[in-house]
């Protein structure tokens, strides 16, 4: 499969950190921003084919909720998000197929993320398109 | 047996009622690791304590006259370093519960929650861990990402002007007052009423309300 252009928005670098090593080993291109306007503008230059997204941000100018408003009226309107979420159990349970659809979140992945499953959802996307 | 003094969690209070304020100060008085270090009846005081004295934890009042406890975090969140805060209510709904985590707090506590679980809350702050009711922030998500959804649907379908016009009917004006918000004449306003009404298959104005609420549009 090849490697796709990743655009991680979160911002505990820890996190950061490790989704550009690991994935970029793997041979994606990772692009990794701490906050939800630097990532509109990186989405400018060019929009990536895959987003993971942490929702909550305190200290960010535009957190990931806002972001999410937000990228759906740019060039990465139908690109696939994967939030990444500490209350990612209690939101996946909340939110119906039809609205994931309709927002383009093709996983939501509680943190502490699992790397082994962000590298399986980031395969399954390319796949399969982004249904959850 | 250890010495509690040795290294304090340095507060910060910061409430508007002076009963309160005092009964924490005698509360924490009372407990050899915890240090007030400074309590403040005022938002602007409270932000200038803390760049003062750099405090572990602030003890936070919400609902506080001039800049409430929401002003006081976005201040804070545009600081270089900021202290964990703890949020203090006498009560929170789902909304400000999510507005809380937003920008950042650590702890919630009620005002009625006794004085063992509010140290207890402290401590585990202090500590680095959060206090807040995470099945009612999911939910509160949860609803945001669903409002955000039902935007989106509907955005397809409405022009932004008439999304505007949903939004003034679900918040009870009537049509003459929306021409005057939007400068423009009544029978405009009708206009895109009954465009908005064929968009959305709904009857009329008691559908539109219900719809706009289920949506989260409103």
């Amino acid at each position: 499969m090849s490697g796709k252009r990743i655009l991680v928005i979160e911002d505990d670098p820890r996190v950061r950190e490790a989704c550009v090593d690991i994935l970029g080993e793997l041979g994606h291109t990772l692009v990794a921003v701490d906050d939800g306007a630097r990532a509109l503008a990186e989405i400018a230059r060019a929009a990536p084919d895959v987003i993971l997204l942490d929702l909550l941000m305190p200290r960010a100018k535009m957190d990931g909720l806002e972001f999410l408003s937000r990228v759906a009226t740019g060039p990465a309107a139908h690109t696939p998000v994967i939030i990444l979420s500490a209350l990612g159990e209690t939101l996946a349970r909340h939110l119906s197929r039809d609205i994931t659809a309709e927002l383009r979140i093709a996983a939501i992945l509680p943190k502490p993320v699992a790397l082994d499953a962000l590298v399986h959802e980031i395969d399954r996307v390319h796949a399969v398109g982004t249904s959850l | 047996m250890p010495d509690l003094t040795a290294r304090r969690i340095r507060l910060v209070l910061v409430d508007d009622h002076p009963l309160i304020v005092r009964g924490l100060q005698t509360l924490f008085a009372a407990e050899p690791e915890f240090e007030v270090v400074a309590a403040c009846l005022t938002s602007a005081d409270g932000l200038a304590a803390v760049r003062a004295h750099r405090p572990d934890i602030v003890l936070l009042d919400i609902r506080m006259p001039h800049l409430d406890g929401f002003g006081v975090l976005r201040a804070l969140n545009g600081d270089a370093v900021s202290p964990r805060i703890v949020l203090l209510t006498a009560d929170i709904n789902e909304q400000a519960t999510l507005e809380a985590v937003r920008l950042g707090v650590h702890g919630i506590v009620l005002k009625d929650m006794p004085s063992p679980q509010l140290l207890e809350c402290l401590r585990r702050v202090h500590a680095g861990e959060h206090w807040v009711e995470q099945r009612s922030v999911g939910r509160a998500l949860a609803g945001f990402v669903q409002r955000e959804a039902s935007l989106r649907e509907v955005s397809r379908v409405l022009t932004a002007r008439e999304i505007e016009v949903v939004r003034m009917v679900a918040g009870g004006l009537r049509s003459a007052s929306i021409a005057s918000k939007l400068h423009v004449s009544e029978g405009t306003v009708k206009t895109h009423l009954h465009r908005i009404y064929e968009k959305l298959h709904v009857d009329g104005r008691v559908q539109l309300i219900l719809l706009a609420r289920e949506k989260g549009i409103a």
